[in-house]
This record gives structure tokens, sequence and C-alpha cells, in this order.
């Protein structure tokens, strides 16, 4: 299971592709800006003791919290796993270092481009050396230490962007572990991005036959604990519950997500307003997920970190006895 | 929260006896909406829908008030659409506040 924190919601981004610049939400949590360590405490210490997957993301640039990195370290204290997805601006040497001696499993840098112009115009407001200096540092200081974190890239498949020349620059020049590609999504009735900007809109699945994987795999909880129906709703016009209130246990067995579940695995789901709305719906798979993106990732890390490198020849071995 | 009427898109609840758009600030297209239903799978009654001045408008004392009223279990709310004379004039929010009227037939509407 994983469990999707909107951990942050300033960001010091205006990425056109971004939900949180094309909305009213980043001013709707003015009240409420930073998860407060309490309730970040109390999500860690439940979900840690089944090893569930925190994904650090969602709102805004996760490493402006100003408790970011202690956080993320108590969070692997307590067993957790840790998925961060950050614009990698904040970066240095002392927060590397602490992800890094902590095993924060996997650090996405959302990249989106591999050149300075293109960057200047998905990622505004960022600069494009500082990206791939602190880039560069997390990798070199991982492959050092020999860490268990993966580093990866990620991209949005958009109008103006060559994903393949991005997997390229960042896979095989820079050396990330992977590459995620994204799909191009509006959030529908929550932002007044449209669709136009995509250069993928193929599906990923039928609508019409095969249930919605976010409830029954993510749970996404904002900065107040208010627990939303799934990555759709990032305006929480639905409320599941809250985790400062109630259990993630209680919340994810109870009623709410249930009425959706059940009406998902009847084929029913467009009966619900909020799904049949849903443009994104199509861009979730059960294949083609974070799991994967995981699995891969942590396949290539541990190439580049095998004894003998991943280049290097093991030569004929004769099998005996 | 957002929500979005016929493509253009509202923020809120704000609190109708609190809420007041004031000259010197952006004029304003509202809804009046009441959500309903269990938490986790909302449902949204169009109350009302209107065009701010560029006087603008303070929701208390607005002619329609009385009527602004939750049924059981509902919350009833203001939400705004932001309408910068820059980009539209009095006229031009007068038609989208008629334009949404005809949509979603307050008061008895329900946003799908």
């Amino acid at each position: 299971m994983m469990l999707v924190l909107s951990f942050v919601y300033p960001c010091n981004a205006l990425c056109p592709h971004c939900p949180y610049t094309n909305s009213n939400i980043r001013k709707e949590y003015r009240d409420a800006p930073y998860m407060p360590e309490g309730t970040f405490k109390k999500i860690a210490d439940e979900s840690g003791r089944y090893g569930a997957y925190l994904r650090i993301s969602g709102g805004g640039e996760p490493m402006l919290h100003p408790q970011a990195t202690e956080l993320l370290v108590y969070a692997k204290s307590v067993g957790c796993k840790i998925g961060l997805i950050t614009n990698g601006s904040l970066f240095d040497e002392a927060n590397s270092r602490a992800l890094l001696d902590a095993g924060v499993d996997m650090i996405e840098f959302s990249v989106d481009a591999c050149d300075p112009r293109t960057y200047a115009v998905v990622r505004k407001g960022l600069e494009w050396d500082v990206l791939v200096e602190n880039a560069r540092r997390m990798l070199s200081m991982r492959n050092e230490q020999r860490s268990s974190s993966k580093i990866v890239a990620s991209a949005v498949v958009q109008t103006g962007v060559d994903i393949d020349a991005v997997e390229k620059y960042w896979v095989r020049e820079i050396g990330m572990d992977y590459l995620i590609k994204r799909k191009f999504l509006t959030w529908g009735e929550n932002t007044t991005l449209d669709g136009s900007r995509s250069s993928d809109p193929a599906p990923y699945l039928n609508t019409d036959e095969v249930p919605c994987p976010f409830i029954f795999e993510r749970l996404n909880i904002d900065s107040r604990g208010n627990v939303m129906v799934c990555g759709y709703d990032i305006s929480g016009n639905t409320s599941m519950g809250n985790v400062n209130a109630e259990s993630i246990r209680d919340i994810w067995h109870g009623e709410g997500f249930a009425f959706y579940r059940d009406k998902h695995l009847a084929g029913r789901g467009k009966d619900i307003a909020l799904c049949a709305g849903c443009p994104d719906w199509k861009y979730r798979s059960w294949q083609h997920n974070y799991w994967k993106v995981v699995q891969n990732a942590e396949a290539a890390r541990e190439r580049k970190l095998s004894p003998l490198g991943e280049h290097e020849d093991l030569g004929t071995v004769e099998a005996t006895g | 929260m957002s929500l979005k009427l016929a493509g253009l898109l509202f923020t809120g609840p704000f609190a109708i006896d609190s809420t007041e758009v004031r000259a010197n600030q952006a004029p304003v297209v509202y809804a009046v909406i009441a959500k309903g239903g269990p938490s986790w799978a909302p449902v949204f009654r169009v109350v009302d829908i209107g065009a701010g001045s560029d006087q603008g408008v303070r929701f208390e004392q607005h002619p329609r008030r009385q009527h602004w009223t939750a049924e059981a279990g509902e919350s009833v709310g203001i939400y705004l659409f932001y309408a910068p004379r820059s980009e539209f004039t009095a006229a031009d929010r007068e038609r989208m506040a008629q334009e949404l009227r005809q949509k979603y037939d307050p008061p008895r509407g329900v946003i799908d």
C-alpha cells in the first residue's frame, strides 16, 4: 500500500503542466501550507509498522518544508519506505547525505527536459545548472557510499519535449537509475488545464471495463490530515476521514472506500459522478505503475553498484557438482 | 476546494455572512452551493447563481439571502469565479451568470 502525502503546498516553481499552478488550491491551503510534525509522525508511526510506502509529493516542493529532512529520516526510522518527489533545486551536501544515510528508498527528480531552454519553459522559476549539479552530487554520493536509495528522474510527456532525448540524457549521460515517463494529466474539474499539450494521449485502460487502481492501492492525505478518495480529488471535495482523529486502518477499510471499490468492482464506477467526470482514470494502470518503477530502478541500481561494475564480464563459470 | 461549473473554475466554499467582495477587488460571478450526501461522495446542489457588480457584493445583505438555506444534511456556502476587469466586463459577468443559471437551473440543479 502507498500513502501519497501532500506534505507541502508552497512551491518555488511555476510549472505550466502543474495542477496547483493552474488552480486555486494553493490559495485554499494558505492556512495549512505544511503538514504539521504531529500529523506526519502519526502517519509514519502507523504505516511504518506495515512497511508502507510514503510518497512525498503533491501540492508543492517537499524540500520547502522547514522540517523536511528531519521528518523523512524519522519516517525511515519507524519502518516506512519513502518515495520523495522533488524538483531537486533545494538539495545540498548535508541534506543529500542525511537522506541517503537514512536509506530513503527512492528520490525522484522531476526534470521534464534535457536542455536549459526547454527547462526554463517547463520548469519555470528553476535553474538548470542547479538541477544538474544537485542531481550529479546525489548520484555521486549514492554510488560512493553504496546507498540503497534509488535515484530516478521523471518527465511529463508533453508537446515541446523530446522524451527520448530526455531519457538518453538523464539515464545514459547523468546516470539516473530510470526515467519515469508520465502522462499529461488535467485533473479535470480541479484545474484550468486542458489536455491539448499531451503528446501521448493513448489510454492505459478501458474505463468501461477496468476498475480504477488508485482506490485499491493508494491513500491520499493533505496537510490537514484529510483523506481524499484519490489523487484526482486534489481540491479535497471528498473526505474519507482524517488521520488526526481516526486510524489509517479504519479509514482504509471504512465505508467510504468500500463504496467506491464495490462500485468499481461491479463495473459501475461511472455511477459515481466524481469518477464519471475523471479524465485521468484511463491513464491509471495496474501494470505500468509506481511498483514497476521501483522494481526497474532497483535492478538498475544493483547493476551499477555490483562489485564487478555493470560493464564488466563475469566470463564463463563452470558448474560444479 | 474548487468546483467547475460549465468549465469555469470556482473557489470556495466561503461563509455567506462573512464574505464580501469589495470594489477594489476583482469582480466575481458567484454560485451559492449546498453540499450534501456522505462526506466521501458529496452531492453539490446549485442554490443560486449571480454576477457581482463593479461596486462589489456583500452576501449577508443580498436581497435573496433568505432563500439560501440548507436542507437536511447540507451545508451552504459561496463559491466565486474571479472575473478581472481586464478580461471581463459587467455585461460579460451577467451573461455568464445567465448561462450558468440556464444550465444548472437553481435552486434544484445538481452538479454532475
